[in-house]
């Protein structure tokens, strides 16, 4: 689990490999992403605000990186 | 002096309980405070009083609540991860059964609990189901 610098959007990695980011705002899910295909160990937003990007690392050994603005 | 017996026993002068078994542990820098997970329960510690502060866990409360709770919804409300934003306002904690709850920081209170869903919603073809369905 991890909040993204403003502190509005958490991302939450799932035992699925499952990418999902929450509008705490809001209270709803905006984005889902899959790719990974083990469990998601580690999830870290870009500290660059201007950048909403997601880095998962997954059980299998992968890391991928998810772009917010371009799946909006 | 003999060591073979033993004399006196000695009272602890601090004793720590155990707070960190593995996974996460985060350091607020605002409040000074530890925040890990141990045995699906987050504990807040104090690092310079070096005292637990506060123990978070979603079983204690459904038990106060309900007393007659299947084990299984016991099991699955422990806890699997957290966090908490920059601004040290919020704490997130992530349940077993996909449920984020928002916490207040200051007031240790539950805000808001959103229920994710543990499978990829694939929007776009529901929507094809449902056009299919109302033809």
């Amino acid at each position: 689990m991890a909040f993204d610098p403003s502190g509005r959007f958490l991302a939450i990695g799932t035992p699925q490999g499952l990418v999902k980011v929450l509008d705490m705002k809001k209270g709803a899910q905006t984005h889902e992403f899959k790719g990974h295909r083990g469990s998601i160990k580690q999830i870290y937003f870009n500290p660059d605000y201007q950048k909403y990007q997601i880095i998962s690392i997954s059980e299998e050994g992968t890391i991928k990186i998810f772009d917010l603005v371009a799946n909006a | 002096m003999a060591f073979g017996t033993l004399s006196k026993y000695w009272k602890t002068s601090y004793e720590m309980p155990a707070i960190y078994t593995g996974g996460r542990i985060m350091f607020s820098m605002k409040k000074k405070q530890i925040f890990s997970i141990s045995n699906f329960t987050i504990f807040i510690f104090d690092y310079e009083t070096k005292e637990t502060i506060k123990k978070i866990t979603h079983v204690s409360i459904l038990r106060r609540k309900k007393n007659n709770l299947k084990k299984n919804l016991k099991e699955n409300e422990e806890i699997s991860n957290f966090t908490f934003n920059q601004q040290e306002n919020i704490l997130v904690t992530f349940t077993k059964n996909y449920l984020v709850r928002t916490i207040d920081m200051q007031t240790y209170d539950t805000i808001k609990t959103i229920k994710v869903y543990n499978f990829y919603k694939n929007t776009k073809s529901k929507l094809i189901l449902k056009k299919k369905a109302f033809r």
